[in-house]
């Protein structure tokens, strides 16, 4: 189960602090809740510092969440993922599923 | 000499273990006289040492000591130098320094090991310096030092040595068939003891410690005991046993072995006569290939015998370690099947009952002979003609032509060229003159099935690496796998499906569509498109829920791979021409060219491929070994050469640009080479030459 906190950076830019377990619990709070926060916003920044663990449905949800963004333009930056959550991206190949860019400053 | 003493210590006990310790006596072989009792003092201020002396009984034998014990005058100057310096020498542990001050010995503030005792002495201008070592404790005055550390007068010096060992680890091991039994040697047992090494008097000392290891071997009794215990009483190899035992390192050693039965022989046919089709091609003793032999299939005519089939010869029995037989496999008789033109004479004569080519298939214990008769036509395949068709061998004296076909079950034989037409034979095909755009087949096989089979290759590959992603993922500590009971390998999949493995999903409909188009499937291939179906054409309902339904379809491909590989296989078929340009050539075995070469043409080979001239264009593929003389050419048509994992390419020319592929490895030629030799090598790389 996930939870989140978030910060207006500026009109159109949020920063989003996720805390918990990115899985398949998830999945109401993110199709749904941080959807909306996030709807709008150009520039949208995860901070996956409080992320210690993921299963395949979180993943699918944050791929899904991120390509919905996507479509709209919305620069999506993911930062501070914590070595073994980096080590799953890694190994499912999210920045190729993703795009580099929004890894750029996650460490990967 | 009396041996006598005169120790302090912070009460009479302990100045007496000092005593006795020196002395190397018992207490019940002195006499102890207190000369002082120790005194608090107050607050630790004007207390004073316990002093005794202490001798050896006259009765008793002095026990030889490590060191010298010290006179009397000088032990008791000792004592006064002490009580100047220092209030106490506490308890001393074993071994214990013996401590002197500079007027006992004249020394010069020396430090020394002498049988593995630390002694040091004091002077007044000089201390002494110890330096110690990473495997031994010292303490100085009950603290501990790790770096070098001056001595006083009076500092108690303790040396901590610890011994180590290890009991040796074993375990037996009967295999299932009671044939062999195992010594497990998990752990070597030893014992380590420390000393401390001697070292001469100096200012200056690093400690140094011996360390002397005693291996202890497993103990062959209980060793024997077990095996007592689990009934084995035959073929124990007691040399081997001792080895085991006293082995330095761990280790599977076999130390019992039964008697193995022998093998008998299952029937077997017999050829009297030449039944081998000769495919014209012999690898000399030198290495050159000999494209000269006949270029005729056997004949056999009505009476003549083809051959006798060889009754089973019955093996022995062994013995298990148990002691109990061990019965070898029963041999088997033929299982005989004759066809058309082949009867039994007598027992077990095989005889021709009309003129032909004698067909004998021997797979195992099942033979079958049949004589295929053969219709010779001796003159060109043409409108004129129709096409050819017949159940047994052809043997054509001209050509076939334009647009023309020609089937046969058995082999065909064509004496002129192959244009424009196409040439299917069940069995082998010899064309002596040129095949020039055309499709020649022989033996069963159908091109769709060899692209079917490629194509498993590729969905056994992607699935293994969907396992080993499967297993990272399991052994990944920020993963949480427990999903995988409530959602199934759905959402993974689509993952794994979104990156690196894009073109799975793609390709699993394509191979989907090509098993609904193909006719003539076995059923294994209905249940492969079941599997597949279930598993991946909705994700989300994915009826592979765990990895163990992974890997169950991973070998359930992997079978019907092998199966279908095996069908395709038709060792005794082949094909030979003198020269092939634009054309599609398809063996069950193996292809020869033993003319020019072969240019711009497909040849596909499930055994090996013989090219005695050149390679201009085009793909060539050989199951186990591609031999040419020359590939590729100085122009624009790219020329592929590709054998299996398993297989071998020799070339002794190629050109640049030429591209070969040996299983999944491949590599292109920047410039022309010689003597190429191309395969996979042990490490798994592609080696050339």
């Amino acid at each position: 189960m996930i939870e989140y906190e978030y910060q207006r950076t500026g009109q159109q830019s949020i920063q989003i602090q996720l805390k918990g377990d990115l899985d398949i619990d998830s999945t109401e709070l993110i199709e749904d809740r941080l959807w909306e926060d996030v709807d709008g916003c150009n520039v949208v920044m995860l901070d996956f510092s409080g992320v210690m663990f993921v299963d395949s449905t979180g993943i699918g949800l944050l791929i899904s969440l991120i390509r919905k963004l996507q479509q709209s333009d919305t620069a999506i930056s993911i930062r501070n993922l914590q070595p073994d959550v980096r080590e799953v991206f890694e190994l499912l190949q999210l920045p190729a599923i993703l795009g580099q860019e929004v890894f750029e400053e996650s460490g990967m | 000499m009396d041996k006598t003493v005169i120790s302090k210590g912070k009460n009479v006990k302990e100045a007496l273990s000092l005593a006795l310790e020196l002395l190397d006596a018992r207490k019940d072989e002195v006499d102890i006289d207190i000369i002082n009792t120790e005194s608090k003092g107050i607050m630790g201020i004007g207390a004073k040492p316990a002093v005794i002396k202490v001798s050896v009984k006259r009765s008793q034998k002095v026990r030889t000591a490590g060191y010298d014990v010290m006179n009397l005058d000088s032990l008791e100057q000792a004592v006064a130098a002490m009580d100047e310096t220092l209030p106490v020498i506490p308890t001393h542990s074993v071994p214990s320094p013996k401590v002197l001050s500079h007027e006992a010995t004249n020394g010069s503030g020396v430090i020394w090991v002498e049988q593995g005792r630390l002694q040091f002495e004091t002077a007044p201008d000089q201390f002494p310096v110890l330096s110690p070592a990473a495997e031994v404790r010292v303490i100085v005055n009950g603290v501990p030092i790790n770096h070098q550390t001056v001595l006083c007068p009076g500092d108690q010096v303790d040396v901590e040595l610890e011994d180590e060992s290890q009991d040796p680890e074993w375990h037996v091991k009967v295999s299932e068939d009671e044939m062999e039994a195992t010594l497990h040697v998990t752990k070597v047992g030893y014992r380590k003891s420390r000393t401390l090494k001697d070292k001469t008097a100096s200012t200056h000392m690093q400690l140094e410690v011996e360390t002397v290891c005693d291996p202890v071997p497993i103990e062959e009794h209980a060793v024997l005991e077990q095996l007592t215990d689990s009934g084995i009483v035959h073929g124990i190899k007691l040399e081997e046993l001792a080895r085991a035992c006293h082995s330095q390192e761990t280790g599977v050693f076999t130390i019992a072995e039964g008697t193995p039965c022998e093998k008998g022989q299952d029937g077997y046919f017999v050829p009297v006569r030449e039944l081998e089709i000769k495919k014209g091609l012999k690898v000399r003793e030198d290495g050159t290939v000999d494209y000269k032999e006949t270029q005729e299939f056997p004949m056999v005519q009505a009476g003549q015998l083809i051959g006798y089939i060889h009754p089973p010869v019955p093996g022995s029995p062994g013995t298990t370690i148990t002691g109990n037989p061990y019965i070898p496999p029963q041999s088997k008789e033929v299982n005989l099947h004759l066809k058309r033109g082949a009867i039994v004479v007598g027992t077990n004569k095989i005889v021709a009952t009309e003129s032909g080519h004698p067909d004998v298939s021997i797979k195992r214990i099942n033979v079958t002979v049949s004589v295929v008769p053969k219709l010779t036509y001796n003159h060109d395949i043409n409108l004129a003609s129709g096409n050819l068709h017949y159940s047994g061998d052809i043997e054509v004296g001209g050509s076939v032509q334009d647009g023309m076909k020609t089937t046969a079950e058995g082999n065909i034989l064509i004496r002129g060229n192959v244009n424009w037409a196409k040439v299917k034979a069940g069995q082998s095909v010899i064309v002596l003159k040129n095949i020039i755009s055309s499709e020649v087949t022989a033996g069963k096989l159908h091109l769709y099935l060899v692209d079917l089979i490629n194509r498993l290759d590729f969905l056994i590959d992607q699935l293994q690496y969907m396992i080993r992603a499967i297993h990272q993922l399991h052994v990944s500590s920020a993963f949480k796998d427990k999903t995988f009971s409530k959602t199934g390998l759905g959402p993974l999949l689509r993952i794994l499906c979104d990156g690196k493995q894009k073109h799975f999903l793609p390709r699993i409909n394509d191979l989907l569509r090509m098993i609904g188009n193909a006719t003539e499937l076995g059923k294994s291939w209905g249940e492969l498109t079941t599997r597949l179906n279930q598993a991946f054409t909705n994700l989300p309902v994915s009826t592979l829920r765990h990895l163990h339904d992974m890997e169950q379809l991973l070998d359930f491909v992997i079978q019907l791979r092998e199966q279908e590989s095996e069908e395709l296989d038709d060792p005794k078929c082949f094909i030979k021409a003198s020269f092939i340009q634009n054309s599609r050539l398809l063996s069950g075995g193996d292809i020869i060219v033993f003319g020019k070469g072969c240019y711009n043409s497909e040849i596909h080979a499930r055994g090996m491929v013989h090219i005695n001239g050149c390679v201009r264009g085009g793909t060539i593929y050989g199951g186990r070994e591609v031999i040419v003389k020359e590939v590729g050419t100085h122009g624009s048509i790219p020329t592929r050469v590709i054998v299996s994992e398993e297989g071998v390419i020799r070339i002794d020319r190629v050109f640049e640009e030429t591209f070969i592929q040996v299983g999944k490895h491949s590599h292109k030629f920047q410039k022309d080479t010689t003597f190429i030799r191309a395969r996979i090598e042990e490490n798994g790389k592609l080696a050339l030459h």
